[in-house]
């Protein structure tokens, strides 16, 4: 049983409550501004003081990822990453769940300054190849 | 006036899905080898495509969300990676395509080989989607796509006795000499070009880019409405024209200049000028869909910041795959490669990956978390399920009938 599902019946409480499964798993999270930031791509689950298993992170990009596809695309996909990682940690970025305020059709986050952890690739773009071309900082609107 | 210009992004999307450089061939050459006997295939083609992008419009206004967002959330990220693979290979052998039929539109107009023009071409698109504005975008091409209007008035300046077409519409049969399987095979790829991915795809993110919220509602079922029968009006007159001019002549379509020649016979030197004039821009047009669907895709897919319309900095991943996604279709094109071709069998893959695009918007759009009151009524539901199962149908036959009539020779 993968940790998600074991998540799922101590959290679920009747009527209400969210399902790693259904809420939270491959949902978009977004900023409070509605810009998309990253997705769930796998959880990091711990034991709370009463024994119960709670969220604790979202777990961001494809070494996250990867564990779920399993068979070759996930082969595929970690190679990739390993090749292309910039940083040094094989660890997936994590995202505390303490800063999302909302879960719906997507997960709010109010991210903290300098998050640059969650979306190394992102940065790295940005400053090696789409920020040296002209006009990248212009928005076309 | 304003509410007019507000179906530009429909028109657009209808063009870049109905018009695009396979279509412009495939249509022609459908006419000119079996008449008018797959007509009911693009009816068929048009109003399915319009059940699903109404509904992929309404998510997008209502819950927010673009269609591959819902596609990974719906199907898990396994099953979309390889929805992901199967739509990405056919937006790309698309653009590709694109790229080649814009520098075939100019070649024709300046008689400069068009395997010259083909850089030329991808640098400008990628400044368009750098630079412009996406309403000024789809405004210039989706209009300028509209000079392909000239079609219908050659087909009604052609007098066809309309009885008889009438007649052929409705009682399809088997040109002599033409077997069945080559007819479904046609037909097959005819219908999935009517709903190719791309065009959900880019119509839920392009209202995304538009901010539609709840109260545009009325905007994405005009666009809808609107856009899609337009573009599947042009296709399909360009298909009579071809049936009435080039079927009776024993005249078979391998080239974008054939596909115009019947507006020349009908209507002389403008009508010819104009019907360049619009296959230029419905191609333009399509390479600018198909460039930013190949980042909507995998932008959508890995929960990466995506947007035309902010500042490309911002968004540098989704702008560096549509750098990656126009570099590779120039390569490819630069190998001369027959472009007809590669669209032909990016129809074929395009049947394939349809289900798995198409289950998750029916899905979403039922789901009252998402939509709140603006679920599905019974309609769109009958609708849905209907195409749902005709679509499955044609992915199940499409690769066996290509192998079976050896890609319809």
């Amino acid at each position: 049983m993968s940790p998600a599902q074991a998540a799922e019946p101590t959290r679920r409480t009747a009527g209400r409550g969210y399902s790693a499964r259904f809420h939270l798993l491959d949902r978009q999270v977004v900023d409070p501004d509605g810009k998309p930031v990253c997705n769930v791509d796998d959880l990091d689950l711990a034991h709370d003081e009463h024994g119960r298993l709670c969220v604790t992170a979202i777990l961001v990009g494809p070494a996250a990822l990867a564990p779920r596809l399993q068979g070759l695309p996930a082969r595929w996909l970690a190679a990739v990453t390993r090749r292309m990682s910039i940083s040094r940690t094989e660890d997936p970025a994590r995202l505390s769940m303490n800063h999302v305020t909302h879960i719906g059709a997507v997960l709010t986050a109010a991210l903290p300054e300098g998050h640059d952890h969650v979306h190394a690739l992102e940065d790295w773009m940005r400053d090696n190849v789409i920020g040296r071309l002209p006009g990248a900082g212009h928005a076309s609107g | 006036m304003k509410r007019l210009l507000a179906v530009t992004l429909g028109i657009l999307t209808a063009i870049g899905g109905f018009v695009d450089i396979g279509d412009l061939v495939a249509s022609s050459l459908v006419g000119a080898r079996f008449g008018f006997s797959l007509v009911w295939v693009l009816i068929l083609g048009v109003i399915g495509i319009c059940v699903y992008a109404e509904m992929a419009g309404r998510v997008a206004a209502v819950a927010g969300r673009p269609t591959f967002d819902l596609v990974r959330e719906r199907l898990g990220p396994r099953m979309a990676l390889v929805n992901l693979a199967g739509s990405l290979l056919v937006t790309l052998l698309t653009l590709a395509a694109e790229l080649a039929g814009v520098a075939l539109a100019i070649e024709l107009i300046t008689s400069v080989a068009y395997l010259l023009w083909i850089p030329a071409v991808g640098l400008v698109v990628w400044l368009v989607i750098w630079r412009t504005r996406f309403e000024t975008m789809e405004r210039v091409f989706g209009l300028a796509g509209l000079a392909l209007i000239v079609f219908v008035v050659a087909v009604f300046h052609l007098s066809p006795d309309w009885g008889g077409v009438l007649e052929r519409v409705t009682h399809p049969d088997v040109p002599g000499g033409e077997g069945m399987p080559t007819y479904f095979y046609y037909g097959i790829a005819l219908f999935a070009s009517a709903m190719t991915p791309y065009e959900v795809f880019f119509f839920s993110s392009g209202g995304i880019e538009e901010r539609w919220g709840r109260k545009d509602l009325i905007t994405a079922r005009m666009n809808v409405f609107i856009g899609f029968p337009l573009g599947g009006l042009l296709a399909l007159a360009i298909m009579a024209a071809a049936a009435l001019v080039l079927h009776p002549a024993g005249i078979a379509v391998d080239y974008l200049s054939q596909v115009t020649l019947p507006v020349a016979v009908s209507l002389g030197k403008i009508g010819l000028g104009l019907a360049l004039l619009g296959v230029f821009a419905a191609t333009f047009g399509a390479a600018l869909e198909t460039a930013l669907s190949s980042g909507y895709t995998v932008a959508q897919y890995f929960g990466w910041t995506w947007g035309k319309t902010a500042a490309p900095r911002t968004a540098s991943r989704f702008h560096a795959v549509i750098i990656v996604a126009l570099i590779a279709g120039m390569m490819l094109m630069l190998t001369g490669v027959d472009p007809i071709k590669v669209t032909e069998y990016s129809l074929v893959f395009a049947a394939v990956a349809l289900p798995l695009t198409y289950l998750p918007i029916l899905v979403v759009a039922n789901d009252p978390e998402y939509m709140g009151d603006s679920v599905n009524g019974r309609l769109a539901n009958v609708m849905g399920g209907t195409y749902l199962i005709v679509v499955l149908i044609a992915a199940i036959a499409a690769i066996p009938l290509m192998l079976i009539t050896k890609a319809g020779l």
